[in-house]
């Protein structure tokens, strides 16, 4: 693949020279791009298959509750109920 | 609030809460976290093990054992519209924080008036449940049996009329949702 890469990089470049140079920058920022779009997504390791779920530890994504409910107080999802939808339709 | 403080306690199933019971439940720092992703591991019908991924963006339909078979159905399905932890303690029951992980859902009911099973060849038909009708709740993982495919019964149409712009929806459902949804089983 890396062979391939480097020439379909070459389209891309202003075929001059110094066209290498400009081949490696290419790469760098499409590397850079691929680690970033990767730690945008949570990471969740391997669980024991012995537990029912896995949840993850991570703390990155804290919220306040008093602040949260307060401002999402106008939207219906916030209203929980006990589980037991009256399961029936119609 | 208090639901939601209920629902965390769920050993205690099987009798009232008290106000009393609601103030006892200590959430560390007032913080709840947020996660996007839970992995399920069930016993499949040959009795393997597998694992299904329950994402809030992409995959996130379950089922539920229900609580009585009102309807000769044994499951309740939901949407699974948050997965969260917050560090728990009961005042009282020594000084050890918990970690307890809670899923915000939102609840499809059975359409009960529709033929389905093997014998009327056709699939199990939901709905979600109107906003004033308990439509949201929370519900404990470990209580879930796995991941439901869901399919979107087309000729039955969108709706706008369930619920409001809600942060329930996913972004990319323009604020509506599909009147009925087939249980692929």
């Amino acid at each position: 693949m890396i062979h391939r890469n480097a020439k379909q990089g070459y389209q891309r470049t202003s075929k001059t020279d110094g066209f290498e140079v400009q081949i490696a920058k290419h790469e760098r920022r499409q590397e850079r791009l691929r680690t970033r779009s990767k730690s945008a997504q949570e990471k969740l390791p391997l669980g024991s298959p012995e537990e029912p779920y896995q949840i993850s530890k991570s703390r990155d994504r804290a919220f306040d509750i008093g602040k949260f409910l307060h401002d999402n107080h106008a939207d219906p999802a916030v209203k929980v109920s006990p589980p037991h939808p009256s399961y029936n339709y119609y | 609030m208090d639901h939601f403080l209920s629902q965390i306690f769920s050993d205690t199933v099987g009798r009232e809460f008290t106000d009393q019971d609601r103030r006892s439940i200590l959430i560390r720092d007032n913080r709840i976290f947020r996660h996007q992703v839970l992995r399920i591991n069930y016993t499949t019908y040959d009795v393997r093990r597998n694992q299904d991924s329950i994402n809030i963006r992409t995959q996130s339909d379950v089922m539920v054992l229900a609580d009585n078979e009102t309807n000769g159905h044994p499951y309740w399905y939901a949407r699974v519209i948050g997965i969260f932890h917050a560090m728990v303690r009961r005042s009282g029951f020594g000084n050890e924080w918990e970690k307890r992980d809670f899923l915000w859902v939102r609840w499809y009911g059975l359409e009960t008036s529709h033929q389905f099973g093997f014998k009327a060849k056709r699939l199990p038909r939901i709905g979600f449940v109107d906003t004033d009708d308990n439509a949201f709740g929370f519900i404990d993982p470990a209580n879930i049996i796995r991941a439901v495919h869901l399919i979107p019964a087309f000729y039955h149409g969108l709706t706008s009329e369930l619920l409001p712009a809600s942060m329930a929806r996913r972004k990319d459902e323009d604020d509506q949702d599909y009147n009925r949804y087939y249980v692929n089983m």
